[in-house]
């Protein structure tokens, strides 16, 4: 196996980025790539197989663990040595990462990388001192660099940035679907026929791809947009300043009221924002009292006064 | 690091491998002996307290899209602005400050060898500052694992 198809790439993409942590963690990844549980983990085999997947497993960050020194070791070895060297170099274990790269003169002389991490520069100084001894690298030319901070690490992508993990391959009839019909739905006797006309498909391949587009959790839903406040109800939105620790608990309480249509995290010192959206009006405040109550924390309205614009649509 | 018994065999047992089964987590948990839930509740948990990256997999180097470690020397006091422009770059997946001239070091990864050149020339666009390029020529040892 070389040629890896989209929904290998689409798939590899998912488990690279990391699997839920939920009891069937396939079943959730084959739904996002529009695959179904047993296919998943057919090619995910395959990959393993063909060591596209080197393994499966646990990735941790070796800082948190208490790995604090974290040292890429280079040399600049004579060409016609460096695989030997290199393997020898590779069998030390406390090795973890064994790499030849070019050399980029002048600015950059070395071309054998190894990577040592340890519990501090000491013990890693004195493994790289090791490892020039067993393997006679000491004789190279070469640099210690110690990482100092760490901006970012997570898993690779192996896809188009526009396709990101959880996201899922449209094709054009999809699109034009999602395009055409959220600004609105024919109210006939036939509305899907009609709707379809529109759209060139068959009323049948409209209905296929709307409950196709629901399962994959693409449409969260296919119905109308209630005007609350015309029906005597009222949407408000509200935030509160959750204690950084305390945020999945309070996050976990204001949730379970029905009336919470939306909770985000923001980045402000009112970092909880949520919407609540009531069948009538004087629950709002009702709400916000019970939610205070639970939580212990004020909750600031924020009560719209005049609403300039209203279109949630999202081209794609 | 605080990590009780338990954690640490469920860390030393699966870095290296994972059960490729419906219910990974019960596999693992009769293993440890405890139960599926217990396993799920133990890898949030190290997951929150960032010990955990992830539960998935590690993709063998230039076998799919194309991928190269990248250094940029920095002016000092540009080290945090550049580093938010590198880090910015969904095909960045690592980005660290080393003590060297060549202070920046970030990991490149994309589908092809063409959107890699593209996103190199971003960032030499968006920094000012033209990345050396050290793809991988041979993997002598890629084992990442971390007895804790």
């Amino acid at each position: 196996m070389t040629e890896l198809d989209a929904a290998d790439r689409a798939l590899l993409n998912a488990v690279a980025q990391g699997l839920p942590l939920v009891a069937n963690p396939y079943a959730d990844v084959a739904r996002r790539v529009g695959l179904d549980e047993a296919e998943a983990i057919a090619r995910i085999g395959r990959m393993l197989d063909a060591g596209v997947i080197k393994r499966l497993g646990l990735v941790v960050r070796h800082h948190e663990l208490g790995y604090r020194a974290n040292a890429m070791v280079v040399w600049d070895v004579p060409d016609d040595e460096i695989d030997t060297v290199g393997h020898h170099a590779a069998a030390v274990d406390f090795v973890t990462l064994c790499y030849r790269r070019p050399r980029r003169l002048p600015f950059w002389p070395f071309n054998l990388f190894c990577m040592i991490h340890g519990k501090d520069r000491e013990e890693v100084r004195e493994e790289i001192a090791q490892l020039n001894h067993l393997t006679g690298l000491g004789q190279y030319p070469n640099a210690v660099l110690f990482s100092r901070r760490r901006f970012k690490q997570c898993g690779a992508r192996y896809e188009a940035p526009d396709t990101r993990s959880n996201v899922v391959p449209l094709d054009p009839v999809d699109r034009k679907i999602i395009n055409g019909l959220q600004g609105g739905f024919p109210i006939s006797d036939h509305p899907f026929a009609d709707a379809a006309a529109r759209l060139d498909l068959t009323e049948q391949e409209l209905i296929d791809r709307v409950k196709n587009l629901c399962d994959r959790g693409l449409l969260s839903r296919f119905g109308p947009m209630i005007n609350a406040e015309r029906m005597g109800g009222d949407v408000c939105l509200a935030a509160m300043a959750v204690p950084e620790g305390d945020f999945e608990r309070v996050g976990g309480l204001v949730n379970a009221h029905p009336e919470i249509a939306h909770n985000y995290a923001r980045d402000h010192p009112l970092n909880m924002w949520f919407v609540l959206s009531v069948e009538r009006r004087e629950r709002i405040a009702e709400v916000i009292a019970e939610i205070e109550k639970e939580t212990g924390l004020h909750v600031y309205p924020m009560p719209k006064l005049e609403e300039y614009f209203v279109e949630f649509k999202v081209t794609v | 690091m605080d990590l009780n018994p338990r954690e640490r065999r469920l860390i030393n047992a699966f870095q290296k491998g994972l059960p490729l089964d419906p219910r990974p987590f019960r596999r693992m948990a009769e293993r440890l002996g405890c139960s599926e839930q217990v396993v799920i509740d133990m890898l949030h948990s190290l997951e929150r307290r960032g010990i955990l990256s992830r539960v998935g997999a590690v993709v063998a180097p230039n076998r799919v899209g194309a991928s190269t470690l990248a250094a940029l020397e920095v002016p000092a006091e540009r080290l945090e602005e550049v580093a938010a422009k590198v880090s910015a770059h969904p095909e960045v997946n690592h980005n660290y400050e080393r003590e060297h001239g060549l202070n920046l070091w970030f990991v490149v990864t994309a589908p092809d060898a063409a959107e890699l050149d593209r996103v190199l020339r971003e960032i030499e666009g968006e920094t000012g500052l033209t990345p050396l390029n050290l793809p991988l020529e041979d993997a002598y040892h890629i084992d990442l694992g971390f007895p804790v």
